[in-house]
């Protein structure tokens, strides 16, 4: 055994359960977690697991338009492999063609999509609902920043 | 634009990378482990560089990436974007952008990735450039490349 | 009874979101706390928190424990916390101990505690491995883990953070002689 690991071992027997108990006392408690946080955290999970529940199917009975978002969110949420997903899950996506964060609509997305993303709200220009990629009610630097990882997400390689 | 994490951009982590890889010590006692820079450059040529995307992946060796810094024009001094499940890997994907009129021409150093080696292969990379392009989001042509730093 | 670890990530590969929120409370406030530790602010941590999660989710179905859950944990809420609080995103390349301390941020600590000024003062390094033992309850071999070192260099940490705990007067009361 190294003469430093003796040490350790030797150090760490001289050591009283106080330095521990007065560590752990040393360092503030944050405030606690809140339920927001929780429930973020947890409805996300339920939408990305399987839930083989009525309540999936009545999720996704609501307007049109929020309907197709919704399907199309939970495809690209979605790991599952194609035939898990329901035929007209399957359906919806080949017929929408793109992926949200294909904001220049190539067929790619790449970090080009964040920056005209970007550069798109730099300028002010008309806001495309559709760029509102997080689903947060607003198109800004987050959706960017969602566009721009997707563009680097390690299963996207080009080698 | 600052490449930083927040509440939202968890929907892009959460596209999954790779299948699970617990983060491990797999280094083996006997072996040596030292760090290397790796610095990536884009030549541009006459074009001012606005916006990249690149790939970098270990083809010998055993390598851990264990950050990544930015480059030396003001333009990309910030690191790019990549997937945090690439540190730790031996394999990554970073792009960086810039909206702004200061932008660099030719050669540029654009990132830098610190990487941990293991053992006594020397380590060999193979990196391609995905995307390169100007402020009108125009793809252009450009060579990329690396210089293994020091090793120590 | 309650479930393993293991039982829960099972459950989670085959599409239980309740197995997820049982393994997402049970470690809640430990990576919380953890985050709250790197980054200093309560809404920062709590973003750490939830990107923790998301990181987790992102395994799915492929999600495999191959070690403790803190274990694995502990360098995805170092890395995110880093990042949200825009600290160097690079690991110094020389192996010293003498970087400056970026593992507990200041505020978290204590201004009358005795062992939180010792502990701000130490090098980066030997902080963190403190930390991870006697606040964590690893054990050396989770922190070589989580840290992708070997367990050598974790008790060389160890060894050199209790050496100067116990050279330090504010703290040698903790020895016994």
């Amino acid at each position: 055994m190294a003469n430093f690991e003796e040490q350790f071992e030797d150090l760490e027997n001289r050591l009283s359960d106080g330095f521990a108990t007065g560590l752990k006392k040393a360092i503030k408690q944050p405030k606690p977690v809140s339920p927001a946080a929780d429930e973020f955290i947890i409805g996300l999970a339920q939408k990305k697991l399987r839930r083989p529940s009525r309540f999936r199917i009545i999720r996704w009975a609501v307007p049109a338009a929020s309907a197709a978002a919704a399907i199309l969110l939970v495809a690209i949420l979605n790991n599952q492999p194609k035939q898990a997903l329901q035929p007209a899950l399957v359906k919806e996506t080949r017929v929408a063609g793109f992926a949200r964060e294909d904001i220049d609509r190539n067929g790619q997305v790449n970090i080009l999509d964040a920056m005209k993303l970007a550069k798109g709200l730099k300028q002010e220009q008309k806001i495309n609902k559709e760029w509102d990629i997080n689903n947060d009610g607003q198109v800004d630097g987050k959706d960017v920043d969602v566009v721009a990882y997707s563009a680097v997400r390690l299963d996207k390689g080009v080698m | 634009m600052k490449p930083f994490l927040t509440l939202i951009t968890m929907f892009a982590m959460f596209f999954g990378p790779a299948p699970a890889e617990v983060p491990q010590a797999d280094v083996n006692l006997e072996e040596s482990v030292r760090f290397m820079p790796l610095d990536v450059f884009i030549d541009s040529s006459s074009n001012e560089l606005a916006a990249y995307q690149f790939e970098l992946k270990t083809v010998a060796g055993k390598v851990k990436i264990v950050g990544v810094e930015g480059g030396d024009s003001d333009a990309f001094k910030e690191p790019g974007y990549y997937d945090p499940a690439a540190l730790a890997n031996d394999r990554i994907i970073i792009g960086a952008f810039n909206t702004g009129d200061d932008l660099p021409l030719g050669k540029t150093r654009v990132a830098r990735i610190h990487l941990q080696v293991i053992g006594e292969t020397e380590p060999a990379f193979e990196i391609s450039l995905a995307v390169a392009a100007d402020k009108n989001e125009n793809q252009i042509k450009a060579e990329i490349s690396f210089v293994k730093g020091e090793q120590k | 009874m309650e479930r393993s670890d293991e039982s829960l990530i099972d459950a989670i590969n085959k599409g239980d979101s309740e197995a997820f929120e049982k393994l997402y409370h049970r470690y809640r406030d430990w990576v919380y706390r953890l985050a709250w530790r790197f980054t200093g602010d309560e809404n920062k941590a709590q973003d750490v928190l939830q990107e923790t999660f998301v990181y987790v989710l992102s395994k799915v179905p492929n999600l495999h424990l191959t070690a403790k859950m803190t274990t694995f944990l502990y360098p995805a809420v170092k890395h995110i916390s880093f990042r949200i609080t825009e600290k160097t995103t690079h690991i110094p390349l020389e192996e010293t101990d003498d970087e400056p301390a970026c593992n507990i941020d200041m505020k978290v600590l204590d201004g009358q505690s005795d062992i939180g000024a010792v502990l701000a003062a130490l090098p980066a390094k030997q902080q963190e491995v403190i930390l991870l033992r006697y606040v964590d309850d690893f054990s050396v071999e989770e922190i070589a883990e989580s840290l992708g070192v070997p367990a050598g260099t974790v008790k060389s940490r160890l060894n050199s953070a209790l050496k100067r705990l116990r050279e330090e007067p504010r703290t040698k009361k903790y020895f016994f002689e």
